[in-house]
Order: C-alpha cells, then structure tokens, then sequence
C-alpha cells in the first residue's frame, strides 16, 4: 500500500523549475531585464509565496502587507546603512516583519472577512505613513526617510554589486521558500489551516488550536515579506517612502490571483512570472496605462478564471505530460486508489442499502482484531463500564432564553447514550456545551473523572471528545481523503512539517494509507480524490462520522444521525453506530426518530424545555408518562 | 472664543464633506452587507461627467442638466459594479472587458503581437469558464471585485481625462452665494447651504429606511434574502436599488463637496478609505449613524490639527494623517458596531 502512496517523485520538476528561473542570467546582462526578474520575480515570489498561505490556506485577506515589507525594507536599509553585515540586514528585516505581523495579526485574530481586509489596509497605510513622518517628527520638518546604497549581499570574495548576481542570489534564496510554503500545503498542518478556513468550529472539534493556526499563518506570511523587504533594500539604490503604496499590496494580492490562490507552486510561482509579463508589457507598451491593464487582467481572472493561471494549467494536457504536477502527494494516492478501486455499490444506487455491509464489515474486522483494514489498529478503548462522561447542573442561555438549565447526567463507558427531547429542548445545546463550541453559564463536565469545564474546544477534542454536526461539517474546499485524515493529528510540530524531514514524509505517507483503508471500510473508497462537497447528503454524513471515529474519542457526539436520510441510509447509519459501539466506542447520541432510538439506545435521556425530564433504558422511557405527555400532549398517557 | 468657534466649523464643515461621503456607504451596506470599495470611484466619474459636460468649450451644458447627466451615469457605474463585483455577472464583465481591451488598443504604443495574445487569452478565458472549477466563495470575492472595479474605473478615467491631476474648479451649485459672519465667525454661504443640504439628504435617506416598504425590505434582504423572497421581496430589485441609490447618493455628495475639495481623478480611493472609516466609526449599518460617524471624524481631524500644531512646536503634525488609521483600527477592534450602530460585525466565533 506505501507504494502505491508514494506516487510520483517530484523533485526533478522542481530543479527543472530553478534551472529554468536561473536561464535569464545566462541570456541577458540587460539590467532592465534583470531589475523586472529581481523585484517582479524573486522577491514577489518570495511575498507570494507567504501571501498564499495566509489567504490561500487560512483564507485571511491582507491587503497590508506591503506595510510589513516596506518597514522589513527599512529596518534592514538602517541595519545595513550602519555597515554591518548583509546576514544581519535580513534578521533585522525579518525581525521586524514579525514584530509588526504581531501587531497586525493578534488583533486580526477578532476579525474576518471584509474587516480583516480593512482592518490590515489600514495597517498598512499607517506603516507607510509612519516611515515618512516618523524623521519628520524626530528630525525636524526638513528630515527625509531616504536611505541610499544599502550595501549588497557579500558571499566570501563575491561582492553582488551587478543585477546578474544579484538575480542569481535572490532565485536561489526564493527557491527555498517557495518549496517552505509548498510543504505548508503538504502537512497536516496545512490541512488544518484550511480546516480553519473553512470552518473554526468545526475545526476545533477535531483539536485544532484556532489562534496558533491563524497567527502562525499570519507569522509565516510576515517572516516572508520580511525576507523579500530585506533583498529589496539592498537591491534600489535608493530606498525612499515613495517606493511603497498601499496599492502595492492590492498588487500582491492580484499577483497571486493570477498565479491561483492555495495553489501551492503555481501560486507564487506563476504569480510572479505573470507580473514580470504585466509589468514589462505595461511599461514598454502601455506606458501611463499600466495599471489599467493591472486592473484588467485581475478583474478577468475574478470573472472568469479565478483558480487563476495554476487551475487553468490543470485542464490542458500538459498534465498527462507531467504526472503529478499541481497535486499533493495525498492528492494523487488517492487518485490511484480511486482508479485501482472495485466499484463500490454506494456509487451505483445512491441508496446505501449495500453500503451497510461495507461498513459492518469493515469495523467488524476491527473487532475481530484483523486491524490491516481499520485507521487505527492501536486503538484501544476503555472496556470497564464505568462513568465516563458526566454532565453536572449544566446551565446555558441564549439572550434571556434558557436553553438549558440545570442538566445532569452520566454517559457510561461502551454505551449507546441518546439525547431525546422535542425541538428547542436543549439536545444540541448539550452537545456544543460538552464539546466546548458554547460556554456553559454554569455547571460542569468531566470525561474519565477530569474536569473539562474551563477548557476551550480544541483541547477537549484532544481530550477525547469527537463529534458530527447536525448540518454537516465537512470542509468542502478539501478532497474527501484529505477531510478524513484530518482526524488524524501528526506527531511532528509544525516547523518539522514545514522542513518536511523524512519522517514528515513518511508519517504523510502512513496517515494516507491509513485513511484510504478507513474510507474503503466505510464505503467510501473511490470517491478518495473527489471533492468533500461532491458526495451525497448520505455520504457526507457518514464520512462525517467515520473522520469523528477515527480519532479514536473517548466519546463521540453524534448529533441527529438519521436526520435528513432516507430509510435505507437510515438502515445504515443504525448498523454503522452499532458497528462502532461494538468496536468499543462510546457514543452520546442526539436523535428524534423512536424507532432508530429503540434500535440504538441502551440508555435514554429525555430533555423537555432544557430539564431532564426521564432516563432509563429505551422501553422504560418510552412508556414514561411525561415523556408521553411532552411528546403527544397533556394526558395522552390516559388514552385507551 | 471665536477662534474656538472658527475651529469647530472647519471641523463640522470637514465633517459635512465626511458625512455625504458616508451615506452612500451605508445604503449600500445596510442592504447586501457589501463594502463597496468603489465607492469613492463612482463619486469621481459622476463629477467629472458633471464637469466636462458644464465647462466644455464646445457645447456646454447648463449645470443642472450637467449635473443630472452626472448622476444617470453615476447610477449606471454603480449598477455596473455591483454586476461585475458582487454578482460575478459573466455577461457585463465580458463586456467591461472587452470595452477595456479596445480602449488599451486605442491608446497603446505598438505592440500588436501582444494585442493578439490578450485577445486569445481573454476569449479562451470565456470559452474554458464553464469548465473551471469553482470561484471564489464569500467576502473575498467581493473585497477583490470591488477593488477590482475601483482600480478600472479610476485608470479609465485618467486614461480619458489624462493623468495630469487637474483639479475640478468647476463652480458648485451655490458659489454666488456670500458669507455670513455672526459674531465674528465667518461662516461662507455655499458650506453653509451644502451643510444643509447634507442635512436635508440624511433625513430623506432615514425616512426611506424606517418609514417605507423599501427601507424595511433593504433590512430584510440584508438579514436573510430567502426569507426576504419567500415574502414576496423582489430581492434583486432591492439590490439593485440599493446600489443605485448609494452611486446617486455618492455623486451628489460628490458635487456638493466639489467647491470644498476641487477632485482630482485620482482622488477616489481616498474617499472610499474617508467614507469607509467615517461610515464604521458611525456606524455603518444605517445612513444616519454613518454620517454622524462622519461628524465626529472631521470635528476630530481638525481638532488633532489644531493640538498637534501647538504642542511640541508643531513636529508631531507629520503624524496628523496617521490619526485616520489609528481611529479606524481602533473602532474596529473595540466598537466594531460603531459608535452609533446596532449591527453585530462579521467577526470570528
């Protein structure tokens, strides 16, 4: 199976790539030419390349960056001016990129959208405002921010004093970080911005840490602008207020458009070759129009290609040419299996009447201990029957309502516990209080005895606790292996992944291996390669619940399983929570539909107006006469 | 005493300028939660339409049929941006494409390879869309189209007008008007009656939002447009509307402010940052309170002026332009609804 995941290697098409950046200093000593390749090129490379993992995978717009480069630019001009060392121009740049991505960026973590956009343009104006006025203010009114020959880089007897070096220099220190924010799209770590992106919430109940996630985007971005700042102050030989506007960084934003937003190479890459195309272009034909032709470029990639040069390039044949190119690893594994894969009868008749035996087959193996076919063979599960979660005295309101209000209740290990109540009696709200997406106005949860209570989703999730939504979600900017290996977290910190060392590599390869096997075990094997949002309302729900399942909780919440489904695929649903409680899952289950409780349930609790009302086990409760009366009104329990 | 009194009109008359350029902001926000950030831009083409059809040597036109030309073409540039920015109307952005794509031919130098290659390019692009995968989805696509659309707009303008910056003197609706001084304070006749005016505009827009139908049906299709459909809104024409009537709105701000500030055709993205901060300093979910948003910046602008010059001998005035930011992220952050606003912002659970 490892081979097959392996897929194709990629490495020659990136030396292929740098050889072929590298050619225009072979061609030309043309320092026009060269100029457009340094700060069009390299150094928008460089910006893009950061820029695409802020927007591209958190989905945070900046529109400031080019406050962060050009106070990076100055920091390294006055470093370098003083005559130090070019090294310590770019850690004074990228020190102060960083300084303000902080500035800039924790107070971004409260916004999005539209405001985060604002928010950072205005930051940026006032970065470019400040660089001019601040000498004003500390020199008198006469003082300018000009700063002249910052010295150039020195390699040992090399002084980099021509373009042509210089270009060299600046392609081989942009190669790297290109192939930096590539492995971002290639980790885990990746997956899980884009997981933010498209849903923090959800996110978070599979453990992923919002404001790192975000923040750390927003860092790399910034450590990158700080970088390509750095290589432009040493590059104009003279570095004044004038050279950076704000819509220098609209620039940057239309640049990676063109080049394809979240796409991992072809977006710095291509972004910046497009610019050095649209500058050249403007400047020598379209003189005091170039904007113009900026501005018309960008609005026809919005209108009509906004995957940009990188989403058009995947529908020519150079694809077929090229194997590989513009996919992740996991991407083309899962291709492969896609191809390699029998057809699945889910596909034929989208009913799911067949898909149960998949799925019961599946976990059943897993519960026979033949484990090569389940995510996690390791997965052990507590077997004693004692409490292992327990709610106590939950209250939460919404506005003056109380949605619940006082709720206590123990959900025993191996159990089958189900929520029942009438709509707008607290079941969801229990689910969100207990997986930490609502704060609880008072009360306590506890799983295996240790309070959860103060802590915020993400680390309950990594606790133990899983859950589904009752509107699905997936991510659906992500393929349906990558959604289902998100349940599975790596071992490596988020630098290693950045690095991708070899055990990145190979760790990406296992937890893809193991997540086709999770998908095949619940039918859901050939769609590995399609988009999450492509599958049926069925599929998505039980993909759902295979991602929760495979992060082995101590307890899972389902909300509404059966909710929305047809018969049959409520058949399945049914088989497949029994299949998991048999493989030693715990499950807390919201549900309305009696027969499906009567199927399910070992335990019943009944909320009425956000009280337990009864608990027991399902016939008991059921015949309960104030659940009857909730359900079929005052007295009905009286009827013949 | 009444050099306090003289600072504070200049500050309220700052602020008027402010206010008109806000509203339209506002109508627009209040009704598809869409910052235009073409805002500025539209104000800018309708003046100059105005401008060039009153002041040319030629033939000109008599200021109110000028200024009624200016208005029509305005609404015309605000519908257009909603279609192309908002929408993603593949129709009309073909169109503005093409009608850009002849423009550059006609004023380029040469370079007709490259005319050809831009031609396949675009036509390509038209061909291949129904294949691409899907766009982009949420606020980013209107952020960008917006800007996209603001950059156009302003690039065609000085392609036409030339970029030599040249100043709108065009005489504005009250110029004959004389200066009245009570108690020593000088208050000039046309601020005067564009006060008023302003003032006039506010109130009507308040009315049309919280006495009409159209009003509350803006806030509807604002709080949910398949509720707002399912009774009986026509939410499109609501849309529309609403679009039209800011890009109105926006030039007839555009006009009144005119003797004010004499415009220059590259002037509209810093009106759009005006309005977009005095519109959320206020409050940008109604007219009212996005204009009293504008108020308080321009009274606090040209207070800051005024501290800024007498302490420290004057040197921190080079920080007087920075102060618009800092008032911007610090609303955001701190009263993202405005000081006089009721709506929550989009911010992140």
């Amino acid at each position: 199976m490892t081979d097959l995941v392996a897929g194709t290697r990629r490495w020659p098409y990136g030396i292929a790539l740098l050889a072929v950046a590298l050619v225009p200093a072979l061609l030309t000593d043309n320092p026009y030419y060269l100029r457009l390749g340094i700060q069009y090129g390299a150094i928008y490379a460089i910006v893009l390349a950061g820029l695409n993992v802020l927007i591209g995978g958190t989905g945070q717009v900046s529109l400031g960056h080019v406050g962060i480069f050009a106070t990076a630019a100055y920091a390294g001009a006055y470093v370098g001016a003083a005559g130090l060392p070019w090294i310590l121009t770019a850690v004074a740049a990228v020190t102060a990129a960083l300084a303000v991505g902080l500035v800039i960026g924790f107070p971004a973590l409260r916004l999005r959208g539209a405001y985060l956009a604002l928010t950072t343009l205005a930051f940026g104006l006032l970065a470019i405002q400040l660089i001019s006025a601040i000498p004003r203010v500390l020199a008198g009114a006469g003082a300018t921010a000009t700063v002249v020959d910052v010295p150039r880089p020195v390699l040992g007897p090399i002084v980099l004093t021509g373009n042509r070096g210089y270009y060299v220099f600046c392609i081989l220190l942009a190669a790297p970080m290109v192939a930096l924010a590539r492995n971002v799209f290639w980790s885990q770590s990746g997956r899980q911005l884009q997981a933010v992106r498209d849903h923090e919430g959800a996110a978070s109940t599979l453990g992923i840490s919002i404001v790192p996630a975000k923040l750390g985007a927003f860092l790399f971005s910034a450590a990158l602008a700080g970088l390509a700042g750095a290589l432009y102050a040493s590059f104009d030989p003279l570095l004044s207020p004038d050279n950076f506007k704000a819509e220098d960084s609209i620039t940057f934003v239309i640049a990676l458009l063109v080049g394809g937003l979240a796409a991992p190479v072809a977006g710095p890459v291509l972004g910046a070759a497009g610019s050095i195309v649209l500058v050249y272009l403007g400047q020598t034909y379209f003189r005091s129009y170039q904007a113009l032709l900026t501005a018309l470029v960008f609005l026809a990639i919005l209108a009509f290609a906004p995957r940009g040069l990188g989403g058009l390039l995947r529908r020519t044949p150079l694809r077929r040419l090229l194997p590989g190119v513009g996919e992740t690893l996991v991407q083309s594994a899962a291709k492969a299996r896609a191809t390699d894969a029998p057809r699945s009868p889910i596909e034929a008749s989208d009913t799911g009447a067949d898909a149960t035996a998949v799925v019961a087959v599946g976990l059943s193996a897993r519960e026979n201990g033949d484990t090569t076919t389940v995510a996690h063979p390791a997965g052990t599960v507590l077997v004693e029957r004692a409490p292992l979660l327990e709610v106590q005295d939950l209250v939460k309101s919404y506005g003056g309502v109380r949605a619940i209000d006082g709720v206590d209740f123990l959900v025993k290990s191996g159990d089958i516990h189900v929520l029942m109540g009438p709509n707008g009696s607290g079941k969801s709200t229990c689910l969100d209080v207990i997986c930490g997406l609502a704060a609880a106005d008072s009360g306590r949860v506890f799983l295996c005895g240790n309070d959860l209570t103060s802590m915020p989703a993400h680390a309950r999730a990594r606790a133990g606790i899983a859950r589904t939504f009752q509107e699905i979600r997936l991510f659906p900017g992500m393929t349906v292996l990558e959604n289902a290996m998100l349940g599975n977290p790596s071992r490596y910190r988020a630098w290693r992944q950045l690095l991708r060392t070899r055990g990145v590599a190979a760790e990406e390869r296992e937890h893809a291996a193991e997540a086709l096997a999770l998908l095949e075990a619940w039918g859901l094997g050939e769609f590995a390669s399609r988009a999450a949002s492509d599958l049926s309302y069925g599929q998505r729900k039980m993909l759902e619940l295979a991602r929760a399942a495979s992060r082995r909780p101590r307890v899972l919440l389902v909300d509404e399983p059966s909710a929305g489904l047809n018969p049959r695929w409520v058949a399945s649903m049914v088989e497949a929570l029994q299949a998991l409680r048999a493989a030693g899952h715990t499950l807390l289950v919201v549900e309305h539909h009696q027969d499906v409780i009567a199927d399910l349930a070992d335990t019943v609790t009944v909320l009425d107006s956000g009280v337990v009302i009864a608990e027991g086990p399902p016939a008991a409760v059921q015949r309960d006469p104030r659940v009857v009366d909730v359900y079929l009104g005052p007295g009905a329990a009286r009827l013949p | 005493m009444s050099d306090a009194v003289q600072i504070l009109v200049q500050g309220l008359t700052q602020g008027i300028v402010y206010a008109l350029l806000a509203m339209g902001l506002a109508v627009v926000f209040r009704t598809s939660r869409v910052l235009n950030f073409a805002h500025g831009e539209t104000l800018v083409v309708g003046v100059f339409v105005t401008y060039v059809l009153a002041t040319n040597p030629l033939r000109p036109l008599p200021y109110p049929v000028a200024a009624l030309i200016g208005i029509v073409v305005g609404v015309g540039v605000g519908l257009v941006v909603y279609l192309v920015a908002v929408r993603g109307s593949a129709a009309v952005s073909g169109a503005v494409l093409a009608v850009m794509i002849a423009a550059l031919v006609a004023r380029s130098q040469g370079g007709w390879v490259w005319f050809l290659g831009l031609g396949v390019a675009a036509a390509s692009l038209v061909l291949l869309r129904g294949r691409l995968q899907e766009g982009l989805s949420g606020s980013i696509r209107w952020v960008l189209g917006t800007i996209a659309m603001a950059t156009l707009l302003q690039e065609g303008l000085v392609a036409i007008i030339g970029s030599t910056g040249e100043a709108v003197v065009v005489p504005g609706p009250f110029s004959g008007l004389g200066t009245l001084h009570v108690f020593g304070v000088v208050l000039p006749g046309d601020q005067l009656a564009t006060a008023a005016c302003a003032l006039i505009l506010v109130i009507a827009l308040d009315l049309l939002e919280s006495r009409t139908r159209y009003g509350r049906a803006m806030k509807a299709v604002a709080y949910n447009p398949d509720a707002a459909a399912l009774m009986g809104i026509d939410v499109q024409r609501v849309i529309y509307g609403a679009f039209g009537l800011a890009a109105a709105v926006a030039v007839v701000a555009g006009l009144l402010i005119t003797p004010l500030v004499s415009p220059k055709p590259t002037d509209g993205p810093m009106y759009t940052v005006v309005a977009l901060v005095a519109a959320l300093v206020g409050g940008i979910d109604r007219v009212r309170s996005a204009a009293l948003g504008g108020i308080v910046l321009g009274v606090t602008e040209v207070l800051l002026r005024e501290g800024l010059s007498d302490i420290a001998g004057g040197r921190l005035l080079p920080l007087r332009d920075a102060f618009v930011y800092v008032i911007l992220i610090v609303v955001l952050l701190v009263l993202p609804r405005g000081i006089f606003g009721t709506r929550k912002v989009e911010r992140a659970t």
